[in-house]
């Protein structure tokens, strides 16, 4: 900052200059300014010069002080001052630096808010390692479980195992929970839930399964009720080649873990009951070249006492891993219309009416497969929280009553995951319109070029972890497919917000010097001091902190397509905000 | 004394015409503002010194509400007067 005085022989040169008039003369003017000014201002008078300000006259009161050497209270005398106002206009034009700055009300809550919108994202580690810290526990609770009830029910033992969670690059988080409810009577039950989910956002394709198990032993004579009911929850979501294996073998580990304990059971309950005898079938997964069928075929219960009946379940889980893109997109518009609900209840009662050992078994199972991840799009990551914290309430109360939520939890935080990709929801949508609609063939055609700009912008942004956020798209875009004429305006807009901005075109170049400001240049080139961002974009590589750039840097102002800087547009002052948001707050 | 009376008082004194007197006062007050807007300190001789001064940042508290805001820096035009004047002035009476 240059403080470099100007004397009165200096202003009378510049003025002189300008005015072109003699130095003489502006001298005098000068001095006859002054003498006017004071005699105005003695004569009790204000005096205003037009555009630069108002001279008035102050008197200041005398005040006590003390004497710094020796210490005795003096008074000083009270005086005038000449006080200077200046005017709006100078005002305004010395303080251009800083025009820009607003005051900001500070409540707190702006920092709260930045840190839970930026968690998510950095630590589904630590989530995991909580949550095979709460599986711990809760296995350890049924070991307790089981020695206290030991003098009545022999042994309930139950098998630890090792849940493997590995984390890579686009897995979501695989929960594996093991909940139990216990009531005062000697009743219990055993929940289990194993779900390994890898979500892997580039597939619509999808297939979720639900399998219930429930044994409820009722013998009615006797004081020992033991009751236990198996739920074994699997999601599996389609993967590429490698995955799903994985996933089918927990699957079948799961499973056969639960079928070693209704094999307990059962000797457990050997004295009424004579025998339950659960045989196990061979599981096999076989990976072919392009499909994963696990087969998972058959559980038999037998029962040597009392009419039994056997069902068979066969279900088959059909991955077939991304070929190329346009395969995709065929997939997609064969399966979209196309989806399946099916649900199986299957119920075994024993009932020897003669015996007091009243043993019910009833198995249900729920499948349903979907082809359409859209259908849960709208399921936003609050609601996921929420049931969050509900199981932790439950657990605090120690009702022994822990639901299983976190499959759910799962499975909509895979699809909240594939959500925040709004380019996959134009594409859905744009099929989905695009045979809705074959009519419209033209948009057809433009729709499928569009589509593989947005995969292509997808991958793209994916490969650079996401530099650029993707923003969260209004759930009215999804539901409302019908109203396709007010759409293409609204994704074309979030078409370019979604993908990567490119520069090639520059509408100048400015030097950074002592008190410029992006926002600044920003206002002068868009029209809109929030669109500074798109500057900063352009020039990172050259520019560490946007909040501090070193004097003397060369800032391009790129060309930005006029719908993104379009500062009567709500929406674009809104994404430039968030992308403020996120380059300021990560420096 | 406002802006024309002002330049009607200099024309008398200088026994030259309201327009002339108008079209320097406009200069001089161009050439400051130019010079302040550039942060550069004038001085007049005799009269004072016009100089511009940064406000720092600051947090106010809105005493009623509690409410904390950030007031940001800003740069503002300030005058101090020499001594000369100020001894002038000393023998003003206070009223």
């Amino acid at each position: 900052m240059s403080k470099d005085k100007i004397s009165s022989q200096e202003i009378i040169d510049f003025v002189s200059s300008k005015a072109s008039v003699s130095k003489r003369a502006v001298e005098e003017f000068l001095k006859v300014l002054t003498s006017t000014i004071e005699e105005a201002l003695i004569a009790g008078e204000v005096v205003k010069i037009k555009n630069f300000g108002t001279f008035k006259m102050q008197w200041n009161e005398p005040r006590k002080s003390v004497n710094v050497q020796t210490g005795e209270d003096i008074i000083l005398p009270g005086f005038h001052k000449v006080t200077f106002t200046p005017d709006n206009q100078l005002r305004d034009l010395v303080n251009e630096p800083f025009a820009h700055l607003e005051p900001v009300e500070l409540d707190g809550s702006p920092i709260e808010k930045t840190n839970t919108s930026s968690e998510p994202p950095l630590d589904p580690l630590r989530s995991l390692n909580e949550q095979a810290f709460e599986i711990r526990n809760i296995l350890d609770e049924i070991r307790e479980l089981s020695t206290i009830a030991d003098g009545k029910v022999e042994s309930i033992e139950i098998v630890e195992q090792e849940h493997t969670f590995e984390l890579k690059e686009d897995v979501v988080e695989p929960i594996i929970n093991s909940n139990i409810i216990e009531s005062e009577r000697p009743e219990y039950s055993v929940e289990e839930t194993a779900e390994p989910i890898v979500v892997e956002p580039e597939l619509p394709h999808q297939d979720f399964e639900e399998v219930d198990i429930q044994i409820n032993f009722n013998p009615k004579s006797e004081p020992v009720v033991p009751e236990i009911s198996i739920s074994i929850t699997e999601s599996s979501e389609s993967e590429p080649p490698l995955d799903p294996l994985r996933s089918l073998n927990e699957q079948a580990f799961e499973i056969r873990n639960i079928l070693d304990e209704i094999r307990e059971l059962s000797t457990i309950v050997d004295g009424k009951v004579e025998s339950i005898e659960i045989v196990e079938q061979e599981h096999t997964f076989e990976l072919r070249e392009d499909v994963v069928e696990p087969i998972i075929d058959s559980y038999i219960i037998e029962s040597e006492r009392s009419e039994y009946s056997v069902e068979e379940i066969s279900e088959s889980i059909v991955v077939e891993p991304e070929l190329s893109v346009i395969i995709e997109i065929e997939k997609v518009e064969n399966e979209l219309p196309h989806q399946d609900f099916e649900e199986v209840d299957i119920q075994i009662n024993f009932n020897p009416k003669s015996e007091p050992v009243v043993p019910e078994i009833s198995i249900s199972i729920t499948e349903s497969s979907e082809s359409e991840p859209e259908l849960y799009e709208s399921v936003s990551d609050q609601d996921v929280s929420i049931e969050e914290k509900k199981v932790k309430k439950r657990k605090h109360k120690k009702t022994w009553l822990i639901v299983i939520l976190s499959l759910i939890l799962l499975i909509f935080l895979g699809i909240g995951a594939y959500s925040f990709y709004p380019p996959a929801r134009n594409f859905m949508d744009k099929n989905y319109s695009s045979i809705k609609f074959s009519v419209l063939k033209k948009s057809e055609s433009i729709s499928m070029t569009d589509m593989f700009n947005t995969v292509s912008g997808w991958f793209a942004s994916k490969n650079e972890k996401e530099i650029v956020p993707q923003s969260i798209v209004i759930p009215k875009d999804t539901t409302q497919i019908d109203s396709i004429d007010a759409k293409p305006e609204v994704d074309s807009l979030q078409m370019l917000f979604d993908n990567p901005r490119v520069y090639t075109a520059y509408l100048g170049t400015e030097r950074i010097h002592d008190g410029s400001r992006l926002a600044i240049m920003a206002k002068r080139y868009y029209g809109s001091k929030d669109f500074w961002v798109y500057i900063y974009e352009a020039n990172r590589e050259h520019i560490a902190n946007p909040d501090r750039i070193p004097v003397g840097t060369l800032i391009k102002v790129p060309k930005v397509d006029k719908r993104l800087i379009d500062s009567s547009n709500e929406r674009c002052i809104r994404k430039a905000k968030e992308l403020h948001d996120i380059y300021v707050k990560r420096n | 004394m406002n802006h024309k009376e002002l330049i009607a008082a200099l024309s008398e004194k200088m026994n030259a015409p309201k327009s002339i007197v108008e079209s320097l006062l406009e200069t001089t007050v161009a050439t400051c503002t130019e010079l302040l807007v550039e942060e550069k300190t004038i001085g007049f001789q005799s009269f004072g010194n016009f100089e511009v001064r940064k406000k720092e940042e600051r947090l106010s508290v809105h005493p009623a509400t509690q409410v904390r805001t950030l007031i940001p820096p800003k740069l503002v035009v300030n005058f101090k007067q020499s001594t000369i004047l100020k001894d002038k002035l000393k023998d003003l009476p206070h009223e």
